[in-house]
């Protein structure tokens, strides 16, 4: 589990991290281990060897590579289908592939050769096929919370894969197979510098956060656009001094004239990312107040350090759109829905009941 | 005021968005904005392209 949370994060920067590509990647990890079970089992039945089961722990540790060699190949990926309309999808199905058919496949190996080594009598089959499956799940779960919740917010996908390969070598040198060296060597990998995630022209910041990769390029001109994981649209976009930029963005500020005419005194921006929108809104009716509503606070982060997003009436909330549109005491004139999550808007923010909400907390026409 | 990305020259998924916001409001306008954007507005009096036309004028 640790594997695959890992690598929906080195995949996310060149792919994008939809449906789609979750779906190959939980498809193609299952396929690898159900691979492994089925050789762990014929292996182990021939050659019952403690030492080769520390062998194959010590291979899975392989993973510590995939993420030196991982961008390369994801570049070369993403060049070669970039013109094909499946391009994400077959491009993470072939990545997935070269990366992690090998140390997944180990990996599978391991449960049904423990399972054979400790098996000392057919009477204890279960008792012992039981605990071990049981203590695999646990290691799953530490292997889906762990990364999330705190190895890769605080130091990182690439060191996260290090630190569990390190785990893995470890547990072949407590069987005494080659011993400290190789745990020691991976953990030594952590002091190679990181390096930029994607190189790219014009690159000023990147960051990953729990739900994206992100990037902010600064073009020759000055003006700034952020991009989320694999980069094919721009969320937002700032040019110092400018107020127009001459993308979808400036359509907005043209919603009251569907109605009324009479500019907004209260405005909702869903994907306020990191503030063109509700910037324009505010620039072309001062006296409105816009709430803005942003999932990722790193980027509110970066709209108030690197996007000019401080307007003083400018409120953003952190969160998903539909449940604070579902929960919110407010009423609103204009509400704008701005969010897209590869590769359309998400589904639940363009569903009957979401517009229903949204008509239940306007006012006016 | 809702922002639909799109592939170049298919619309098809604006176009079912904007039939589900008008089984809720009235009235739904739907206009590109460049190759990958497709707006839709949604109004919630009864209105007309020609009125919204004529009112601007």
């Amino acid at each position: 589990m640790a594997v695959e949370m890992s690598a929906s994060r080195l995949l996310a920067p060149y792919f994008g991290d939809s449906l789609f590509i979750w779906a190959n990647l939980i498809g193609l990890i299952l396929i690898y281990l159900t691979a492994g079970y089925y050789l762990g089992g014929r292996v182990a039945d021939h050659w019952p060897e403690p030492r080769l089961l520390y062998s194959l722990t010590l291979a899975a540790a392989t993973i510590a590579v995939v993420p030196f060699v991982a961008k390369p190949i994801m570049s070369v990926a993403i060049e070669g289908i970039e013109q094909v309309s499946a391009g994400a999808f077959l491009g993470s199905f072939g990545v997935t592939v070269l990366l992690f058919s090998l140390p997944v496949t180990i990996l599978g190996m391991v449960t049904p050769f423990a399972i054979r080594l400790s098996m000392k009598r057919v009477e204890s089959a279960g008792n012992v096929s039981g605990g071990l499956y049981a203590l695999s799940t646990i290691g799953s779960i530490l292997g889906t919370f762990m990364p999330v919740f705190l190895l890769i917010p605080s130091i990182g996908t690439r060191d996260t894969m290090l630190l569990f390969a390190a785990v893995l070598a470890a547990t072949s040198a407590a069987g005494r197979w080659l011993g400290a060296g190789p745990p020691l060597l991976i953990l030594a990998a952590l002091a190679i510098p990181q390096g930029q995630i994607k190189p790219s022209a014009g690159n000023i910041y990147e960051a990953e956060s729990p739900y994206h990769y992100i990037e902010v390029v600064q073009q020759p001109d000055g003006s700034r656009e952020l991009t989320l994981n694999e980069g094919w649209a721009v969320h937002s976009i700032y040019k110092p001094g400018q107020i127009m930029t001459g993308g979808y963005w400036d359509y907005f500020s043209l919603a009251p004239w569907f109605g009324s005419g009479r500019p907004p005194q209260q405005a909702l921006v869903i994907g306020s990312a990191a503030g063109t929108v509700p910037g324009q809104l505010i620039h072309f009716d001062p006296d409105v107040h816009v709430d803005g509503v942003e999932i990722d606070p790193k980027v509110v982060e970066i709209g108030r350090r690197l996007f000019g997003m401080n307007e003083a009436n400018l409120t953003v909330h952190v969160g998903d759109g539909r449940p604070f549109l579902m929960t919110t005491k407010n009423y609103y004139d204009l509400i704008a829905v701005d969010a897209f999550r590869q590769p359309y808007i998400p589904f639940y923010l363009a569903t009957r009941e979401f517009f229903q909400a949204a008509d239940d907390h306007l006012t006016g026409d | 005021m809702v922002n639909v990305g799109k592939v170049p020259g298919d619309s098809a998924l604006a176009n079912a968005i904007a039939a589900t916001m008008r089984d809720v409001f009235p009235s739904v306008y739907s206009f590109s904005a460049g190759e990958f954007n497709q707006l839709l507005v949604a109004t919630r009096s009864p209105s007309t392209a020609a009125a919204v036309a004529a009112a601007r004028r």
